[in-house]
């Protein structure tokens, strides 16, 4: 029996009380025997424990090889897995974006394709009309048949505007 | 320096660099088995059990923390591991020291002087105690663990490690002053 808490001799003994309540505990076990026998108790506990955790037995060569070959195994299955995984991204990474590029030039292909057609398809029926409307003023100037500013092109006639236009 | 030393092995670790995980295997193995041993009371089970602790540290490497530092975090695993077993055999009480007297007889005893029968009392004494609070006593003393050390062990503040060590103690010797009395009856 003990007139001191056991919790606060052991932590005097793992030495975890604050200087102030250390300094009080030391004036104690000056005056109480039972106290003293305690903490030598605690004492002779601790070191029992620290001897028995001196013991060291060697790991068994046998398990030893085991958690050698273990861990070996893994670190070249993890080291081929990020390899593989690394081979693995690089033509995916190039797969999708040649795929990507693919499909931007064929969207801007078509886009452009697109675009010039619609013109073309303008320009050349301006051209083509033009040229059907035109037709006949050069056929008439290359055989000189142009006579007072006014040419008879089938049943209609073809103004000044149109003349002054086509044939400058 | 040390401390300069343990951050560039930890960079190593988390890199899964095999020399470096070689290296804390080398200077822990030891210690492992032997820990594990003392809480199994068993050569196979301590073999399994360490196969098995240097195998999830191998696996958490990439998760290592930089600041961690190796022992406490290798005994942390250890210390699962064996909690593991308990939860799924659901042993409560430890098997004694051993599994037989010429397994024990066939450590090579690197330090203490404390003989076979004591050994085996001291191991009979922290079968009977609960779980937590024998890790507790076996990590502070007998692993020489501090107690900010062993709180990270166990996943537990360091307040709470004292107060577990001061009912630790209390435990062991109930249980040691027992076993001497079950001798000499």
């Amino acid at each position: 029996m003990t007139c001191c808490e056991l919790d606060t001799l052991s932590r005097y003994v793992d030495g975890d009380l604050p200087p102030l309540e250390r300094g009080r505990v030391n004036e104690h076990l000056s005056d109480c025997g039972s106290c003293r026998r305690e903490v030598a108790r605690l004492r002779a506990l601790d070191d029992m424990l620290r001897a028995w955790g001196a013991h060291r037995a060697p790991l068994p060569s046998a398990s030893e090889q085991r958690i050698t070959d273990t861990v070996r195994r893994r670190h070249r299955s993890s080291t081929a897995r990020k390899f593989l995984s690394a081979s693995r991204m690089t033509p995916a990474a190039v797969g999708s974006s040649i795929a990507a590029v693919l499909v931007l030039l064929s969207v801007n292909m078509h886009a452009g394709y697109s675009s010039r057609s619609a013109s073309e398809i303008a320009w050349a029926s301006q051209q083509s009309s033009i040229k059907r409307q035109a037709a006949p003023l050069l056929k008439a100037r290359r055989s000189s048949a142009i006579q007072g500013g006014q040419i008879k092109v089938g049943t209609g006639t073809l103004g000044r505007h149109s003349n002054s236009t086509v044939l400058d | 320096m040390a401390i300069a030393l343990e951050a560039a092995l930890v960079d190593q670790l988390r890199r899964q660099e095999e020399d470096a995980f070689t290296f804390i295997y080398e200077r822990h193995k030891a210690q492992i088995y032997n820990y594990l041993y003392r809480l199994s009371g068993s050569r196979e089970l301590a073999d399994d059990l360490t196969h098995d602790t240097f195998l999830s540290a191998y696996e958490s490497l990439p998760k290592l923390r930089p600041d961690s530092n190796i022992a406490p975090w290798l005994y942390r695993i250890a210390s699962n591991r064996f909690r593991d077993v308990l939860r799924r055999k659901r042993v409560v009480s430890w098997m004694p020291w051993g599994d037989s007297p010429r397994n024990e007889a066939q450590l090579s005893v690197l330090g203490g002087e404390q003989s076979l029968p004591e050994q085996e009392a001291v191991q009979t004494a922290l079968s009977h105690m609960k779980p937590d609070y024998a890790l507790c006593l076996v990590l502070r003393l007998a692993e020489g663990f501090s107690s900010e050390e062993t709180a990270q062990i166990l996943g537990i503040s360091a307040e709470a490690v004292r107060m577990r060590l001061s009912r630790a103690r209390q435990m062991f010797k109930t249980a040691y002053a027992a076993g001497e009395l079950g001798a000499v009856g």
